[in-house]
Parts: C-alpha cells; structure tokens; sequence
C-alpha cells in the first residue's frame, strides 16, 4: 500500500514507539552481557571459567540440547500425522484446528500441571494401574528425563501441527493428482511431492521447538524435579535462589550461543535438504 | 485574457500544465511537459505503457509531485495544494471501490466528508445512481457487482461530488470489449451532459479516438502530438504517431532530391511527392526516411483507367483480398513490398489474387517522416 | 493422497485427541471431592472452586492478569500498527530491517529472555511493579502482533487510500474509514493472540514478579512447587477457560485462517 509519498517528519514519530519497545529489547541483551562479565565490581570470566571446567555443569548442557533434540524430532514425528487429518479434513478444520491451538495457547503451566496429575507418583495412571492390579508399586514417570520428554513434547506438538499444516496447505491440489494420474502409488505420491514440499514446516518446527525446549525454565523444574537440571532451571535457581545476576546471565549467554549455533547448523541441513525448491 | 493559465478568471475546469518534468533517481518519466487542457473538454492522454500518461495524470491528481514545473487548475498553482483540496475527482484502472460499503454508501462517502445535510446526500446519492443506470442496486455489496456495474459505481462516486475536473486512469481496461464500447458512449454522454472536464489515460487508441474531443499522444515522457482525432488520425507529425493511430503503410526509404519536390527511393520504387507532406523534419537529400499511407488513400485502377491529376502511380499485384462487410482489404505486393489497401467493397469490382493492376493516390495524401529514434521504436515495441 | 489411510487417519486422531488430555485431566480433577487425585474418583464437589473463589490471592491474580493481557495487547496493537502503517505507505524500504528487528525476540531462548528482561527492569528499577511485566510482554509479544497487521495492511490497495483522499478525506479520516475496517480481522487477531500470549506467559515473567504483584500463571507455579493443593486444578481450569473463550471469539471475529498461512516474506 506504498502511495510514493514522502514522509514528512512527524509521520515518522508513527515508528517511535516500536523503536522503543526493540531498543528496550536490545538493551536488555546489552545488559546481560555487561553482567556476564563483572564480579564484585570488575571485569571477570569467572562463570565462564566456571561453566567449562565443572562436568555437572557439563552435563546440564548436554542433557539440555540432547533432550531439545529428542523432544523437536518426537513432536513433528508425531504432528505429521495430525497435520495430515487436519489438512484433509477441510469441512471440520476450523473445529479441529481449535483442538489443536487451545492446547497450544493455554498456559504452559497449566498443561505442565495437567502431566504431574497423569504422572505423578499418586497421579492419575498409577492410580489407574493400581486399581487395575497391573502394577504394585507405583511406576517412576516423573522427575525423571522421561517425564522432561513426555512433557516438553506435549506441550510443543501444537506448534508443529500448525506449522507442518500451513505447508501441506499450500501445496497446490492439482500437484498430487498429477502425480497419481502420471502412476505414482499413494506411497510414491507422499514421499515424491507431499513429503518433500512440507519441509520447509517441518524445518520451522524443528527451529521453534528447539528454540523452545533448550530456554524451557517451567517444564523441566516441574517434571525434572532437582536432579534432573536443565539450563533453564538453573538460570532459574541462580536469578531467583541464590541471586547471582552474573553467573545467570553467563549461563544464558551459553544458551544464547548455542542456540544460535544449532540454528546455524540446523539452517545448513535446512537448505541441503530444500536444495532444488523454490 | 491573453494568457489564461496566468489569470484568476480561468475558467473552472481548467488545467494547465507548464513544462513539467519528473524523474525518479535517474529515470526521467516526464521531460518538459507543456499543456493546455481547455474547461469541458474530453480529454485523452493516449500513448504506450510506460510513456508518463499515467504519471502525468497522478500529478494532476497530486498523488506525486512534480521535480520541476507547475500544474495550474482553473489558473491557481497547485503545486503546494494537497490532494484532499483539489477540485478533482478520479476514477482508478482498478476502480478502488470500499469493499466494506454498499453501492449508495461508496457514493455518498465524499458527501458525508462534506458534512452535507442527510437529506441532500440521499438525493443526490439516487440521482447519480439513476444517472450511471444503475437504479436499484444501491444497497447491493460491492463484490455482488458485475465488472460494469462496478465501472459505474466508480463513476457516479466521483462524480457526485460534481468535480470540475474527473480524472479516469483506463478505468474500461479490465472489460470485455461489447461492455467496454457500452461504457464509452455512457463516458461520452454523461461528459456532454455534465460539461465535465475529463482527463481520461488509455493505451488503446481506437477508445481514444472513439472518446474524446482532443488527444495527447505521449511517448517515452514526451508529448508527440496534440490535437482533434481527426487531426492526429489524418495528419500525424511524425512516425511515431502515424503508426500509432489507425493502420499505415510504412515505407523506409532515401531522398534522392529534396527541393519544391520530393524524390523518394523505396522498395515499391521511387515516388515524387511535394515538400509539404514532410513532417517533423527539414527534408535534404541523402536522407533516410519512411514514406507512410493510409490504406484507404489507395485506389485500385480498373483496367487502363489513368490516375486523376495530382495522383501518384505504381505497378502491383493482389495478394489477396479480405471482405469485411462495406470495406475490403486488398493486400498487395508492390515491387516487393507489402502493402495493405482499404476499399469500398461495392466499388472493388474483380479483383483476384494473382491479378496485376495498377494503383495510385494523391501526392499530397502521402507523409514523410525521419525515421523512429531508438528509444522511440523500442517504445513502439514494448506496446506492440 | 486425496484420502488418507485408515491407518494413518487412525493414527492422526488418535495423537489429536491426546493434545488436550492434560488439560482435560485438570478439568476432571478439579472436580474430584477427596483430597488428591484418585481413579476411581470418589466423589464429585465444587469445593476447589469454592476454595479458588475465597481466597483472595486467586482473585487477585486473575484480575492482574487480564488488565495485564489487555494493557499489553491494546499497546502491542497500536504500536505494531503504527509501525506497520508507516513503513508500508512510507518507507518501503526499511521494511524488511524492521521485520528483521522485530522478529528477532523470536531466536532467543526464553530463560535467556528472562535473565536480559530481569537485568533491564533491575536497571530501570521496576522489577516487581506491573510495567516491568507490560514492558517484557510487549518485547514478547511484538512478533506476533506485527505479524498479522502487516500481512493485513499490505493487502490494502494503496488507490482506496487515493480514492479516499481524492474525495477529501485527510489522511486521518482515510485511515480511519478505509484501512482500519479493512485490516480488521488482522487488528483483532493481533489483539486476541497477543492478549492470550501475554495472560499465559509465565516463562519470562516469573522473574519479574514481586510481593506485590503476581500474574496468575506465575502463581499457579509457585504454588504447585509450594503444595500442588487441587485448588490448582480448579484454577488451571478456570485459565483454560478463559483462554478457551479467547479463542472462539478470536475465531468468530476474525477466524483462524491466520495460524495456517504459509508466513511468506
């Protein structure tokens, strides 16, 4: 809707507020590394240091990206299938598009919540298993990565249905029927044409959800309980336990990085694998 | 009143243009362009895509503004008036009608900015709709419409706020063409019955010299030629303009001897033509240039008929003959070239492919051009 | 492919199905009589809601969350609006520098987030007060309101704009009459979904949080951590619903066509 005019200067004030909230934003990301960097006062690497020669620490990163990586190949395993209900389902769409977004949308806790009341050591399935005899002592599904899994894939599959569905969409219908009239099997058709042009939603929810799974502070400390850190509930316990700024905005700055640096690689797979489309 | 476009008293309605240019960046879409558009005129900016008709019509509008120049309207400059304040309506190629109004309520909109009396804008509002025939459809939705009643909409919307000036950008180019020649005599009459000035901007110049009272054939962001149908159809002033209007036989060729006559060496051999039908240029001899001829100055000479005095002659041959009701076209081969001849078909008699005849016409019917520039000839290309 | 398989169909539905099992688990908690969850339930009561609805620090909660979501959401709208407006009818060119700025928040993780927010309000000297969590939602949320205004602006033909003026109308009154009641279902869907975002956001705001001011996923959390009481699920249930109902008037306005458009350019 570009009319060719010139802006005078007070149209341009239309933007200031925008820049605000974005200048807010980086001057927040300017902080966090200023903090990394002091303590008591002056210029340190301490955190740093810190973060590289502790193994437990070690391992919090490790079963942070490893348990990231799990949960984003699970959740588009599993949302591929529910994409392709919804995508043929165009009378009853909207209704099931719904059942798909109000789990994404409500809160996080609140579906978190729901996991601890189905896993919990008296929570619903034991309860369900006892009763039915099957089992004497109640299963351990929580505290546990299991439950770190189960519940960080649950609570991302939304977001992978939605995305993976937006691709299948926007294939064009006649592509298929192409393929079929040219003899292609229904198998054929879905790993030539369909599977191939919905990658590049599934590419977005590999990128999101890992996004989401590696700075996860809520689902991790509830379903992992203390033992099972992740870097969020770490970052967590430092800011709101032991109020050390600086060594959890050190953490965070090794989040960040290794979260751009999966996504770079990520982005490499991303553009192999699309070589050729578009 | 020697100089209208200076004076307050200019009539409503009028605009002047004064050597207006405008580029963006390096690109100069308009050079220079002087203009004088009289009140109650139907005025047609008629040129190829790309040539500034359109970018001079936004600059009445005031959409842009100039990089150099001046736009009066009715005598006032206009340069620092917004467009909000000129006494303009437009029409747009895509017609921009509110989707989100009713037909009345797309035509009463400018009213309502007015603050006219509710009462006056329901009058007024019905009687354009009657006006553009489109009685009855005023609570209709805009995507209930056809592609005409549209075309109509947008024409009774601008039009109620009685601009002294109405702005139309190929408002008819997205119509198939019965409905089109039905909106061109609706454009036409309701101009004459409103005595409206209409600038009206189009790339087809059979709805050019169709429309309106005078034409502007523009190109490359000049202004080739002014004036009535009739003049620019039958004494166009240079090549450009010649091949855009109407059909013509084209012959490049040399000037053997350029004095009070013309010698001309073509390929359908060399004809004597008197200096004046040069336009566009100071003939000398050495010069290329093209030779052009209506069809229909063509005559076919029965027999041993002699051409009349002041008529040029050739030897041909009839290729074939199409009959399209009155009027036939005779394509001929005239020593190897081309040409295409309009007759009367009742006055044809028997001619035949293969047949060998004679064909002649007047001197003075003939024009002579310099040939088309480069940059001229790709504009004439990118149109055809 | 114009079918699926009943195999894969089964499967599909299937897995949709377990999408909202843990919220309807909550749901049927949250009605259970006995003190904690039991199968075969034992009795069926209202008392968690009786128990929500008295104690004060529920109400609280929930109020300050919704003025909380709305402020965001008005604010977010307007400022994404602007923006959005500006940039396409003026300054074209900038655009795709601003969508970069803009969709930036979306590569950093959350907890990141929270440890750059804390440290931001800290300086500012807000953390605890409700503008730290207004400011920190804005920051979240700007991506998805500028989103679907954007998407919706630029689908306003720039003639309406002409046509509007050329009739008269200033550019304030072009505006109003013309782009905003056409970008309408993308102003409501930046409205809804923001305001959802921000009353459900718990991630980046429980470190912003303070004695005075809680929103009420936040101390849904701290209270399961504390004493997970089935209180929580007659609360978690009250959340739902009004996420629920957010949803449905989102998709009665506006619809829902939004979420699945390919996000081109």
């Amino acid at each position: 809707m570009n009319t060719g005019e010139k802006p005078t200067a007070a149209k341009a004030l239309m933007l200031l507020p925008a820049l605000i909230v974005l200048g807010l934003f980086f001057t927040s990301v300017i902080l966090l590394f200023s903090n990394a960097f002091v303590d008591r006062g002056g210029f340190s690497l301490k955190y740093f240091e810190q973060i590289l020669s502790r193994p437990d620490y070690h391992v919090v990163f490790y079963r942070t990206v490893l348990t990231s990586i799990v949960v984003a190949l699970l959740a588009v395993a599993l949302a591929y299938p529910i994409a392709l209900v919804l995508w043929r389902a165009e009378k009853n769409r909207n209704m099931l598009l719904i059942v798909v977004l109000v789990p994404w949308l409500v809160s996080l806790v609140v579906r978190t919540y729901g996991w601890i009341i189905l896993l919990g050591p008296k929570g619903f399935l034991n309860a369900f298993l006892g009763w039915t005899g099957i089992i004497d002592t109640p299963l351990k599904l929580m505290f546990n990565d299991t439950g770190i899994v189960i519940g960080l894939t649950h609570v991302l599959i939304p977001f992978a249905v939605i995305s993976i569905l937006a691709s299948l969409l926007s294939i064009e219908e006649n592509l298929e029927e192409a393929s079929r009239v040219l003899g292609a099997s229904r198998l054929q058709t879905f790993r030539t044409i369909v599977l191939p042009l919905s990658l590049p939603g599934v590419f977005t929810s590999l990128m999101v959800i890992y996004l989401a799974c590696v700075g996860a502070i809520v689902t991790p400390l509830l379903l992992g309980g203390i033992t099972q850190k992740f870097v969020g509930s770490q970052i967590y316990q430092e800011v709101m336990a032991t109020f050390n700024m600086s060594k959890a905005a050190a953490w965070s700055i090794c989040l960040l990085t290794l979260s751009f640096v999966s996504l770079v690689v990520l982005k490499l797979i991303e553009r192999r694998a699309l070589r050729g489309q578009e | 009143m020697t100089h209208p476009a200076t004076t307050q008293a200019a009539a409503i309605g009028s605009i002047d243009i004064e050597k207006v240019s405008k580029s963006y960046g390096d690109a100069e879409v308009l050079s220079e362009v002087s203009l004088s558009i009289p009140a109650g005129s139907f005025l047609t900016l008629l040129g190829p895509s790309g040539c500034g008709k359109t970018t001079l019509l936004r600059l009445i509008a005031g959409f842009i503004d100039p990089t150099r120049g001046r736009i009066r309207i009715d005598g006032r400059d206009m340069t620092q008036v917004p467009t909000q304040k000129r006494p303009i309506g437009m029409v747009f190629q895509n017609l921009a009608l509110f989707p989100h109004f009713s037909v009345a309520e797309n035509i009463a909109y400018g009213l309502k900015l007015q603050r006219r009396p509710q009462t006056e804008i329901a009058e007024r509002v019905g009687r354009f709709i009657q006006l553009v025939g489109l009685a009855g459809l005023g609570d209709r939705r805009i995507a209930q419409l056809s592609g005409g009643q549209k075309q109509r909409v947008a024409l009774a919307r601008s039009l109620v706020l009685e601009p002294s000036i109405l702005l139309l950008d190929e408002p008819l180019s997205a119509l198939d063409l019965q409905l089109r020649k039905q909106l061109q005599f609706a454009l036409k009459d309701i101009q004459r019955q409103l005595r409206t000035t209409f600038v009206f901007v189009t790339h087809d110049q059979e709805e050019a010299t169709m429309i309106s009272d005078r034409i502007v054939v523009m190109s490359n962001g000049h202004v080739q030629q002014v004036g009535s149908p009739q003049e620019i159809y039958a004494d166009p002033q240079n090549l450009f303009v010649s091949k855009f209007i109407g059909e013509v036989n084209e012959l490049p060729g040399r000037l053997r001897a350029a004095g009070s006559t013309l010698a001309i060496e073509t390929g359908a051999g060399t004809f004597e033509l008197p200096a004046a039908v040069a336009r566009g240029m100071n003939p000398a001899a050495g010069d290329n240039v093209v030779m052009c001829l209506r069809p229909e100055k063509i005559t076919l000479l029965d027999g041993g008929a002699q051409p009349g005095p002041g008529m040029v002659s050739a030897e041909a041959r009839i290729l074939d003959t199409l009959v399209i009701g009155p009027l036939t076209r005779v394509t001929l081969d005239v020593a190897g070239t081309r040409m295409t001849a309009v007759q009367m078909t009742d006055r044809l008699g028997a001619a035949a492919p293969g047949e060998r005849i004679r064909i002649a016409f007047p001197a003075d019917a003939a024009r002579v051009f310099a040939p088309l520039t480069a940059s001229l000839a790709r504009a004439f290309g990118e149109h055809a | 492919m114009r079918k699926l398989t009943p195999m894969t169909r089964a499967a599909g539905i299937l897995l949709l199905l377990m999408l909202p099992a843990p919220i309807v688990i909550v749901f049927g908690a949250s009605f259970n009589g006995t003190g904690y969850i039991q199968f075969p339930p034992e009795s069926l009561s209202l008392r968690w809601y009786v128990e929500a609805f008295t104690d004060p620090r529920w109400g609280r909660a929930v109020l300050t969350s919704l003025w909380i979501a709305a402020v965001t959401a008005t604010l977010i709208t307007a400022i994404s609006f602007l923006a959005a407006y500006f940039t396409l009818r003026y300054a074209p060119r900038i655009s795709s520098w601003l969508e970069l700025a803009i969709f930036s928040p979306l590569f950093f993780p959350h907890a990141s987030m929270g440890v750059a927010a804390v440290a931001l309000m800290a300086g500012m000297g807000i953390v605890g007060t409700p503008w730290a969590i207004i400011l920190a939602h804005l920051m979240v949320t700007i991506p998805f309101s500028y989103r679907p205004i954007h998407v919706a602006l630029k689908s306003v033909d720039p003639d309406l704009i002409r046509a509007a003026e050329v009739m008269g109308a200033s550019e304030m009154r072009a505006l109003w009459d013309i782009v905003l009641p056409i970008c309408r279902s993308g102003i409501l869907t930046s409205l809804l979904f923001t305001g959802i975002i921000s009353f459900d956001e718990v991630t980046v705001t429980m470190f912003l949080i303070g004695p005075d001011i809680t929103t009420l996923p936040v101390q849904i959390f701290t209270f399961i951590q504390d004493d997970a009481s089935p209180v929580l699920a007659a609360i978690s249930t009250l959340s739902v619903v009004i996420t629920f109902i957010a949803i449905l008037v989102l998709e009665r306005v506006a619809g829902l066509s939004f979420f699945v458009q390919r996000q081109s350019g």
